[in-house]
């Protein structure tokens, strides 16, 4: 009988990198950013990410505050490059979808605050799927 | 779906390549890696845990204790923060003797991480040259501070010993050697044609990649980015009139070779602080009071980061501390690594990043 | 003791493989083990050989505070090992946990209570020649009449 011996559940360990302070300010960042709540963001980055990247969380953050998302500023309000490149959580081409949709709804209806949220709850059900 | 992978190949937890256990998953195509992912966990001891709570005369020794290689900036970086928050000032003979310190200690750890690398790639005679140059620079370091590895030579106000001048002769001597014998394995690093083949346009990162990674230190400026250096920061080595140097490749060769130009470098900066020293006073003396601050320093592998949060009895009440590490290591599994041609590749690519996975969990 | 045992011990006493694995340490006595292999010191004059694979070592070098992610693993290494064999811990981790064993850390020391220690060598961390100097004084005890002692 073969032995799965390095196959040991991580879940434990990569829940002690997620509570250190620095992890914490950027969870509740992105909890108040989407409106999940902060278990159900550490167990979404403790399934979708490995744990280099979760030890990463705080300075890949930063460097979206400062540099990500360009000139954009509906896709910054959505987060587009947070959640597909530097936090990748969700699937590139969806988040793209729905930030196209977002953009064409306030040229067409100009109502730009419906239309963020309208953009922010799509992308918290992908969060939460 | 078509599947593409063919094996999933697990290097370590124990490797004889690596100085620490980590555990990297590659997804590889034949032998070319398609994506690399990482496990950690084997270190992790919980030290921002245990330092809440305790006071400041506790958390120093716990701070240098968080890298055994790099210890010496811990301590600076640590202490520093401290004397930020409670407005404590340094006299200037102590602020040249940290300074020599902190680039004797960066001398060691840049010899030791290129010893590394030239074993992963089986040059064993320019390794073992290179780790016995490396102990040249630790006798200097327990000339002056009194140990090798874990020296607690700062303290909030000061340094704690002075430096003699039969000391400075000697260390000036050392010097000399160093440099000296630092030509000829340069020289044999750069003229080994099969050196050249094993590291040179392997495991290349682009500038925005190390961007979007944050990766800092050797692998920021083997890439392109001089201004990533916190020492342009720092009041001392300002006085010294300090310029990072930089590389444009990103590949294996450029990481190494940075590492022995700032080995160069950081000759030249102690040279600079023994002409600029006048004797004085060594500890200025002080008391760590309520506040919160935020401090960077650079250490051998790059930007580290103390946040720090005290009450008014010096104790502290919260600490983060971000390691080079952790964004170094980062930036080697998910991008170098991506499309590295060979198993053997991985490691010796993995170990050019420098990676100190004792730091990165803390 | 017989020819054979005796042709053993001449073998075994310039020959130990070493591996050294690192259950949690910050890196110090590592790199302590490492410098052994540098010229200055020259481990492989007394006969020693680091490999870093339990497979073909003698003699395991334990460092660092014992963490969770080990609990299952060092066992199986100890148990890689072939006889004759010995575990040294390096450093004061091992031994006690050092600074690290403190309410709220995640260490779980020491490293006896998970695979048998034949000598400890304290200090945070030892200097590369008291490593040595464990190793050598070891390896007599361990490896010498081995046969014969086991009948």
């Amino acid at each position: 009988m073969v032995e799965y011996l390095y196959e040991k559940d991580l879940r434990g360990m990569q829940f002690n990198i997620l509570a250190s302070t620095r992890h914490e300010w950027v969870i509740a960042e992105l909890s108040s950013r989407y409106g999940v709540r902060k278990p159900e963001i550490r167990s979404r980055l403790i399934e979708r990410l490995d744990m280099i990247l979760l030890e990463n969380l705080p300075a890949r953050y930063e460097v979206w505050l400062d540099h990500g998302d360009g000139e954009d500023p509906i896709a910054r309000e959505l987060g587009v490059e947070l959640l597909t490149v530097y936090i990748p959580l969700v699937e590139d081409t969806r988040m793209q979808d729905i930030a196209q949709e977002t953009r064409v709804r306030i040229v067409e209806d100009g109502a730009h605050d419906d239309a963020i949220a309208e953009g922010l709850a799509r992308v918290r059900e992908m969060i939460r799927s | 779906m078509k599947k593409t992978v063919d094996v999933s190949l697990p290097i370590g937890p124990l490797h004889p390549c690596f100085k620490e256990p980590a555990r990297i998953r590659c997804e590889t195509k034949g032998e070319r890696v398609i994506s690399a992912e990482m496990d950690l966990g084997y270190v992790k001891k919980g030290i921002e845990r245990i330092m809440r709570g305790r006071p400041w005369q506790e958390v120093m020794f716990l701070a240098e204790r968080v890298c055994g290689i790099c210890s010496v900036i811990h301590n600076m970086v640590c202490i520093e923060t401290l004397e930020k928050l409670s407005g404590i000032d340094v006299p200037e003979r102590a602020a040249y003797l940290r300074v020599i310190v902190n680039e004797l200690d960066r001398i060691q750890s840049h010899l030791l991480a290129n010893f590394s690398y030239c074993y992963t790639i089986e040059h064993e005679t320019l390794s073992m040259y290179l780790l016995n140059l490396r102990e040249t620079a630790m006798d200097m370091l327990e000339l002056i501070t009194g140990a090798r590895v874990t020296c607690a030579y700062m303290v909030p106000g000061g340094v704690r010993f002075d430096l003699r001048d039969e000391d400075r002769l000697t260390l000036e001597e050392a010097l000399d050697h160093m440099e000296k014998e630092l030509d000829r394995y340069v020289g044999m690093f750069k003229n080994g044609p099969l050196i050249a083949q094993r590291s040179k346009g392997v495991g290349i990162i682009s500038r925005d990649d190390v961007i979007e990674a944050h990766g800092v230190g050797p692998v920021a400026r083997a890439s392109g980015i001089p201004e990533s250096d916190r020492r342009l920061e720092h009041p001392t080595y300002r006085k010294l009139g300090f310029t990072p140097l930089s590389y444009e490749d990103g590949d294996n060769y450029a990481r190494i070779m940075i590492r022995f130009d700032e080995v160069y470098q950081s000759i030249g900066l102690i040279r600079r602080c023994l002409e600029n020293m006048v004797p004085g006073p060594i500890r200025g003396g002080g008391t760590v009071t309520a506040g919160e601050a935020t401090h960077a320093g650079e250490a051998p592998r790059g930007e580290l980061t103390y946040y720090v949060k005290t009450d008014e009895y010096g104790r502290i009440i919260d600490i983060a501390i971000r390691t080079p590490s952790i964004m170094n290591i980062e930036s080697c599994a998910h991008y170098m690594l991506e499309g590295v041609s060979s198993a053997a590749d991985i490691t010796s690519t993995f170990i050019s990043a420098d990676p100190c996975i004792a730091c990165a969990e803390r | 003791m017989s020819f054979l045992q005796s042709i053993k011990n001449t073998v075994r006493s310039r020959s130990i493989h070493v591996s050294y694995v690192n259950v949690g340490s910050c890196n110090g006595c590592d790199i302590e083990v490492l410098a052994m292999l540098a010229p200055r010191y020259d481990i492989e004059q007394y006969g020693i050989y680091v490999h870093n694979n339990p497979r073909e070592a003698d003699i395991l070098l334990v460092t660092g505070a014992f963490t969770p992610q080990w609990e299952d693993k060092l066992k199986s290494i100890w148990d890689k090992i072939p006889e004759p064999k010995a575990a040294i811990a390096i450093g004061n981790c091992p031994i006690s946990g050092c600074v690290f064993n403190r309410r709220g850390s995640f260490v779980d020391p020491p490293v006896a209570k998970h695979i048998p220690i034949a000598a400890e060598v304290p200090g945070c961390p030892p200097r590369p020649t008291e490593i040595l100097n464990a190793v050598l004084s070891l390896a007599p005890v361990v490896f010498k009449d081995y046969e014969e002692k086991q009948q």
